[in-house]
């Protein structure tokens, strides 16, 4: 293994050696970079190329890997009305070829060396990334920018990935029988367009894209001032500066890039919707809690609260449902972090519907104990450990990492903000959790929506 | 006397992430701590190796853990198909125990899993790994303090020999009334990883459909339109391996899917791929390494498998220099030793697809979602 390594890193240093030699001399000047030096164990540096494109690095040389992350501000909320599912043929146009790459030849050219790769599409952002032999990096760089710059929209390719995409739909429809069932929990948790519609909408919208659609989302939100890109693993920083250049610095900024929209939600009382007819066994609900807008410093709390309840067999809900009372045959929960929304979202399968009642009876009851009786420091120490392993696993690989430094830099906060982020999380006290809830986990904020024969 | 919920509690009072891997072969206990809690870990494995108990009550509910296991994994092709492939390749064989069934599981004793514990769980036969930020010589210091205690006596373990191969044309079918696709399963038994031909072998496996620029995906997704993915995979035992195609197909053309698949290995088995399929193969096998080993789960996992599996020390640090080292003659000579018998053909799909889509078989045994052979078929049959 040994011996490996040290045969990447000659190569990666005579390739870096190479290209270094290929940059112009007249070179611009970058504005000048931040550098970080910070306690979540790496270090990286950002600058900002002239066009605008946002630039992470972070140098780990433990392996030859390198992990190439580029994440666009164009994921469902760009949508209008009518372009639901835009967003997400897109990302999936976005490996059917560009002007100096055919179709599928990106993933050939990654997998070739051995490399992993994937992409994504959330609400807030499409993302795009790969991990592969250090000594790599141009041709990952390569790929991205010329898929940013010179993407081949054609209308076969448009068809083929739309014909795809709804195929892999229907097949998950038909596989999954609660897939429509989250579907319909995010437009009531979200009664907003742009924050309730689904990844592909109900599929005729996607049908009726026309290439100018889709060429009209491309320039306006795949353009450099509108995305982060983000390199971690064995580099050098300023060789991987001159390749970054190289590469993305001659493609030219979006025109006039939309504010992402804020969300808009109606103030209702709780809403409880009942579903009938899935044709699955026994019965079964979402709830979930909204917290829109959420103020600085909360997210800390409310993390750590998602941990309290939800996290690990004994945590207060897990422990109440499926231990204790045994009302439920099957419970998820998490904590949705969006860009401008946050949702506490809890799904539940029970073998009848009086079980699910009590079940949900049981998860008010544990929330409500909340707003009275402060947590022991003992349990909210056990809550902060398993947060603190999940976190620093996050971080343990460099795709982590640049997924990690993606978002931070996507939210807006600052990188700086990063730097001790993780005491935040461990300073929380209960009677911030206790304000928490009682400040937040109101009525109005909830949603239940329930599923199965009543 | 230590109950499993203080266990548990234990466990999760550290923050502490902690799974159990049953193979054929081995157990692995993992468990991912922050570093402070080291000790306190070391504490409680020992805890859950040396002083474990078996009651009635935690027995219970195990059992009702395994059985909505069972039920669950009925729902899922992907398992059912991997299930059934194994239980007909190790039909009469000791791994076969692995795919138990409900029946087993309700029959399983206190009395039972302690003649287990008792046979197996000796320090003889097990190996702890740490890994981490952490110094190795203090922390085996520890271990030794912990485990000192163990009282070594010796581990009857009779050798397993390998299971024969899968020799003649054999499709198995196994009805699931909700899938909206066919899963097929192609493979057969392999060598161990301990053999010469292992290396080579791996090149095989990623020139048949390591990734998506691999021979089944290209042709039968890019080229023919008939699956959504095909790959192949291995999986290594002690006695043996086995390695299996896998593909997601859509039913109208379930016969061409798995006959393409079975012309796809009887070609490797016959010609060598040409040098630079070779090559793209190693390349990426080499170059993917280093990502399977980059988290502390990934790392520990590999290490875990290899002492688990008594592989030599040069399996682990000189994986890629090997690889290096596989040319054509050598791929050949693997190709025929291992891809030359047919493959077993496991499908699951909808039960009416037999009548529409299966036809063209000339033989196909019919399974229920349990694994017990329903009814046989053959060509012209009504179905």
């Amino acid at each position: 293994m040994a011996s490996s390594t040290g045969m990447h890193k000659a190569t990666c240093s005579l390739i870096l050696i190479l290209l270094t030699l290929l940059v112009p001399a007249s070179f611009p000047a970058v504005p000048a970079q931040k550098t970080a030096l910070n306690t979540l164990g790496f270090e990286f540096q950002e600058h900002r190329l002239r066009n605008g494109l946002r630039v992470i690095l972070s140098v780990d040389s433990s392996l030859p890997l390198v992990t190439v992350a580029v994440a666009y501000g164009a994921g469902t909320i760009r949508e209008q009305p009518g372009q639901e599912g835009l967003a997400y043929l897109l990302e999936n146009l976005m490996f059917q070829g560009s002007e100096n790459v055919c179709p599928l030849q990106h993933v050939g050219f990654v997998q070739r060396v051995g490399g992993d790769l994937n992409a994504t599409t959330t609400p807030d952002r499409a993302l795009f990334y790969q991990t592969l032999p250090s000594n790599y990096l141009a041709l990952a760089l390569w790929l991205e920018s010329d898929r940013m710059k010179s993407l081949a929209i054609t209308p076969a390719a448009i068809e083929k990935t739309r014909a795809d995409l709804l195929n892999e739909h229907q097949d998950r429809l038909a596989s999954d029988p609660y897939l429509e069932s989250f579907a319909l929990f995010d437009s009531l948790l979200f009664p907003d367009f742009p924050y309730g519609h689904t990844l592909i909408g109900t599929g005729l919208e996607m049908r009726g894209f026309t290439e100018a659609d889709v060429l009209t989302f491309h320039r306006t939100y795949y353009v450099p001032d509108n995305a982060v890109l983000c390199i971690v693993g064995n580099i050098d920083i300023a060789g991987t500066r001159e390749l970054v250049a190289k590469y993305f610095d001659s493609i030219p900024p979006g025109m006039n890039i939309p504010a992402p929209p804020r969300p808009v939600f109606k103030k209702e009382n709780d809403a409880v919707v009942r579903i009938a007819g899935i044709p699955a066994a026994g019965a079964g609900f979402h709830m979930g809690f909204r917290f829109s807008p959420l103020q600085a410093g909360d997210m800390y709390s409310l993390r750590i609260l998602e941990y309290l309840l939800l996290k690990g067999e004994t945590s207060r809900i897990r422990n109440r449902l499926l231990r204790r009372d045994l009302t439920a045959r099957y419970l998820s929960g998490a904590l949705e972090e969006r860009l401008s929304v946050s949702a506490l979202k809890i799904f539940c399968l029970n073998t009848n519907a009086v079980m699910a009642a009590r079940s949900q009876k049981a998860i008010l009851s544990e929330i409500d104990k909340l707003r009275t009786n402060p947590v022991s420091q003992d349990e909210l120490n056990k809550a902060k450990r398993r947060f603190k392993v999940d976190y620093l696993n996050r971080l343990s690989t460099r795709l982590g990492r640049a997924l990690f430094l993606v978002d931070a830099a996507l939210a807006g906060t600052g990188l700086d903000s990063l730097d001790g982020e993780l005491d935040k999380y461990l300073r929380v006290s209960p009677p911030a959790l206790t304000a928490l809830v009682n400040k937040y986990f109101i009525p109005q904020n909830r949603v239940v929506l329930e599923i199965g024969l009543q | 006397m230590l109950s499993a919920d203080y266990l548990e509690n234990m466990i999760e009072s550290m923050g502490a992430d902690y799974s159990v891997t049953v193979l054929m072969d081995y157990t692995i206990l993992t468990m991912h701590v922050l570093e402070e809690y080291l000790d306190r870990a070391i504490y409680v494995l020992r805890l859950i190796v040396l002083e474990a108990v078996f009651t009635e009550r935690e027995l219970g509910a195990v059992r009702r853990t395994a059985f909505w296991e069972l039920f669950e994994q009925k729902k899922n092709p992907e398992v059912l198909g991997w299930r059934q492939f194994l239980r007909i390749l190790f039909e009469n064989h000791p791994y076969q125990t692995a795919t138990y069934s409900e029946e087993v599981i309700k029959f399983i004793t206190t009395k039972d899993v302690s003649a287990f514990y008792g046979r197996f769980y000796r320090p003889g036969n097990a190996a702890v790994l740490v890994s981490g930020n952490i110094d190795g010589a203090a922390v085996a210091k520890k271990l030794e303090n912990h485990f000192n205690a163990w009282v070594g006596q010796p581990v009857e373990r009779a050798a397993v020999a390998p299971p024969s191969p899968n020799s003649g044309d054999r499709i198995c079918y196994i009805e699931v009334p909700d899938v909206s696709d066919a899963t097929i399963f192609a493979g057969n038994v392999i060598m161990p990883a301990s053999d010469p031909d292992f290396f080579p072998f791996l090149v095989l496996k990623q020139v048949l459909g390591g990734t998506t620029r691999s021979r089944l995906f290209m042709n039968l997704r890019e080229s023919k339109g008939y699956a959504y993915y095909a790959f192949s995979e291995t999986e290594f035992f002690r006695a043996c391996g086995v390695y299996w195609a896998r593909a997601r197909v859509r039913p109208e053309f379930i016969v061409p899917a798995a006959r393409e698949i079975l012309r796809e290995i009887k070609t490797l088995s016959a010609e060598a791929p040409v040098p630079a399929e070779i090559e793209e193969a190693k390349s990426f096998l080499i170059g993917n390494l280093p990502t399977r080993l980059e988290s502390l789960d990934g790392f520990a996992d590999w290490m875990a498998r290899a002492v688990a599996l008594e592989l030599d020390d040069g399996q682990w640090d000189k994986g890629p220099e090997r690889l290096k080292l596989v040319n054509v003659e050598r791929v050949r000579a693997a190709a025929q030793n291992y891809l030359a018998r047919k493959p077993l053909v496991v499908v699951v799909g909808r039960p009416d697809w037999l009548g529409r889509f299966l036809r063209d078989f000339e033989t196909v045994e019919v399974y229920d979602t349990s694994g017990t052979l329903k009814r046989t078929l053959r060509k012209g049959e009504e179905r």
